[in-house]
């Protein structure tokens, strides 16, 4: 995201306390916030790394990466930024919050280097509040760059994942030459928020395959359907095939998300 | 700020004012119109003031300032609800300034609620007039860009799921101003089938217009519409409509398209996020050329919560006050309920509250921008961080997030 100008949109009155600089023995401290400020926006896709990477990270206290990147710590938001350009640009290259108050604080800080810099660009997720918060369309996406997904272990996986609370169960059949142990016929069954992928078992009176028709996935279809790719578009795509109206509409109910990543890798 | 005139009438256009006046109103707003445009719009301005969509107001004879609407579908998880589009919103220079456009997008709004529209969108030039009258940003308009020859060789099906498709691509017959009804028909139905949140469908007349184009390229198949014209001289392509039920049309919508790659070396096209086209090119050649954002005003939350599609396996029960000054009639504390696919908004009476409201409160506290943020799909969680939504519970959180997720998209401008 580039804000351009930088100026006039930040005229809060609201800061918090962001006034922390935390350094390598902070490194658990900052992966929680980070952590809980995902988990509380029930977010798909951002990542954290673990505690030595953070460690290395922040370098000293209130700097990270190298000499001229500043962080900050508040009991529930960080901000990671440096100059760019010189001083003509703030880059933002990490903020996460929880509260509203803690929201516009990093914000606060990072523009009140205005007087100086022209602009501000931002590694944002596509739901960041910011959109909402500035006065005028002055923020733009300069640059947007995919990633891709791979389920190595797909039982562990979907049971790894959040959900939201709905109900619903769906037959699989996914075809991974790659993780032979993905393959095959499956049930997935969605219920109180938990996921489960367990082997289909034919009933053996049962002539032919018992139930509905499955939703026949490869590999790819299966990590673009758990990255909240609408079922329509991987039918559209050729990555999905079989299976129901009904369980493509449930399907995407359960999966639905705007995945994004602040990190790059 | 200066009062506005003491004069100034607002009401709506009629046949019998002077289209060259609206014409220099607009040329003062917008920029001048080319020739050739300008008699086309003389010619269609006693029409469009038929329709008494376009509000006008007046300082003794003179325009002062205008705006209108367009009769719209914009379709919610995969249902048509009516909207209102608002376009054509220009205040005269020398009356900027003097809350003569506040006052004419008030009546507008009235006229839109008279009409019975739960919903209305607009492309803001400047969003706190909007803002103050309950419009929130809601979504996105995408132009991507692709070079030409990546739609050459589309990746194939998947073949772990396609048993090698070997049905036959689709049939193309061009597409004319009276096909307007069959191309309305068919982008409902590609839009249902997707369960898309966000696009429109423009009435009769609004797409006959379009067909009309004398540069446009239509294309209806059995489940899809392709449209594009020549871009920047025939240096590149424009694409207007690639959408399609079927993989099979997708796919030969795109390839029909990179056929042009001997002479076209850029193909712009407008698509929504979860087009099939970002999984069909094999190289990350496609790049968003530009984003405009749309804003979204619930009218009659009742009508609007009733009207749209909800999945079918989320079950919501939130008690929700809403305050909107601007539309009284959505004011007060509601008991929204989202079941089998379907979702109402009951008044709760007074003695039923759960409490006061605000921050702490069990019950979810919304203004109209809050409102409109959510319909289109907004996080709570956002919401709150940006100052829209107070009150409420976890649970009852996660479970509006799951009934109203989407990712609202727009394929037209108006």
């Amino acid at each position: 995201m580039i804000v351009r100008p930088l100026t006039r949109h930040f005229d809060w009155d609201q800061y918090v306390d962001l006034t922390m600089r935390p350094g390598p023995d902070d490194a658990a401290e900052v992966l929680e916030v980070i952590g809980r400020a995902h988990a509380d926006a029930r977010d798909c896709g951002p990542v954290t790394f673990d505690e030595a990477t953070m460690r290395r990270w922040l370098t000293r206290p209130g700097r990270y990466a190298d000499k001229d990147r500043y962080a900050y710590l508040a009991p529930d938001g960080f901000l990671g930024y440096r100059w760019q350009h010189g001083h003509d640009e703030v880059f933002v290259e990490r903020v996460v919050a929880s509260s509203a108050a803690t929201t516009r604080a990093p914000w606060a800080v990072a523009a009140s280097n205005s007087t100086v810099a022209e602009t501000a660009r931002a590694h944002v997720g596509p739901s960041d509040p910011l959109w909402w918060m500035l006065r005028e369309q002055d923020a733009n996406i300069a640059e947007r760059e995919s990633w891709m997904l791979r389920l190595l272990d797909a039982p562990a996986a979907i049971a790894a994942r959040g959900y939201p609370a709905t109900d619903l169960a769906v037959p699989l059949r996914v075809t991974d030459d790659l993780r032979p142990a993905n393959s095959g016929r499956w049930d997935l069954t969605v219920r109180a928020g938990q996921g489960r992928l367990s082997r289909h078992r034919t009933d053996p009176g049962s002539p032919s395959p018992a139930g509905p028709a499955p939703l026949a996935l490869g590999a790819r279809g299966l990590a673009a359907l758990y990255a909240g790719t609408p079922v329509a578009t991987l039918r559209r795509a050729g990555l999905a095939d079989g299976g129901s109206p009904d369980a493509d509409a449930a399907l995407d109910g359960a999966f639905a998300a705007t995945p994004f990543m602040l990190d790059g890798f | 700020m200066a009062a506005p005139p003491d004069d100034l009438e607002i009401r709506p256009l009629r046949p019998g004012d002077d289209p060259e006046a609206q014409l220099d109103l607009a040329e003062r707003a917008f920029g001048s119109i080319p020739v050739g445009q300008r008699d086309r719009q003389l010619q269609s301005l006693p029409g469009q003031m038929a329709t008494g969509r376009s509000l006008g107001a007046f300082a003794g004879r003179q325009p002062a300032a205008g705006a209108s609407f367009h009769d719209m579908r914009q379709w919610w998880r995969g249902r048509p609800v009516p909207m209102a589009g608002v376009a054509g919103v220009m205040v005269a220079p020398e009356y900027r300034g003097r809350g003569v456009g506040r006052r004419l997008m008030t009546a507008l709004l009235d006229e839109i609620a008279a009409r019975g529209y739960p919903l209305s969108a607009l492309f803001p030039a400047t969003m706190p007039l909007y803002r103050s009258l309950g419009w929130e940003l809601a979504g996105a308009r995408d132009t991507v860009i692709i070079p030409a020859r990546s739609l050459r060789g589309l990746i194939p099906p998947d073949a772990a799921v396609s048993s090698a498709d070997a049905r036959p691509g689709p049939v193309l017959r061009r597409a004319g101003p009276g096909d307007a009804g069959a191309v309305i028909a068919m982008l409902g139905r590609v839009h249902e089938a997707a369960r898309d949140c966000g696009p429109i469908t423009r009435d009769a007349a609004m797409v006959a217009e379009w067909l009309s184009g004398p540069d446009l390229y239509a294309y209806l198949a059995g489940d899809g519409l392709l449209a594009y014209q020549w871009h920047h001289g025939n240096r590149d392509l424009h694409v207007e409509r690639a959408e399609a039920v079927s993989g099979p049309t997708v796919r030969a919508f795109w390839a029909h398209l990179g056929s042009y790659a001997s002479i076209a070396e850029k193909v712009y096209a407008r698509t929504g996020p979860a087009s099939a086209l970002w999984w069909l090119t094999r190289e990350r050649d496609i790049g968003i050329e530009r984003r405009s954002r749309w804003m979204l005003r619930v009218v009659d939350a009742t009508a609007a919560i009733a009207a749209r599609g909800f999945p079918a396996e989320v079950s919501v029960r939130v008690r929700v006050r809403i305050a909107d000054g601007a539309r009284p009639a959505n004011s007060g504390r509601w008991q929204l309920t989202v079941a089998d696919g379907a979702g109402t908004l009951e008044p709760l009476s007074p003695d039923a509250s759960a409490g006061p409201a605000g921050p702490g409160s069990s019950t979810l506290t919304l203004g109209a921008r809050g409102l409109a943020a959510l319909y289109a799909g907004t996080p709570l969680v956002t919401l709150r961080q940006a100052g829209l939504a107070a009150g409420g519970t976890p649970a009852g959180d996660a479970a509006m997030d799951a009934a109203f997720a989407a990712t609202p998209y727009m394929l037209d401008a108006f």
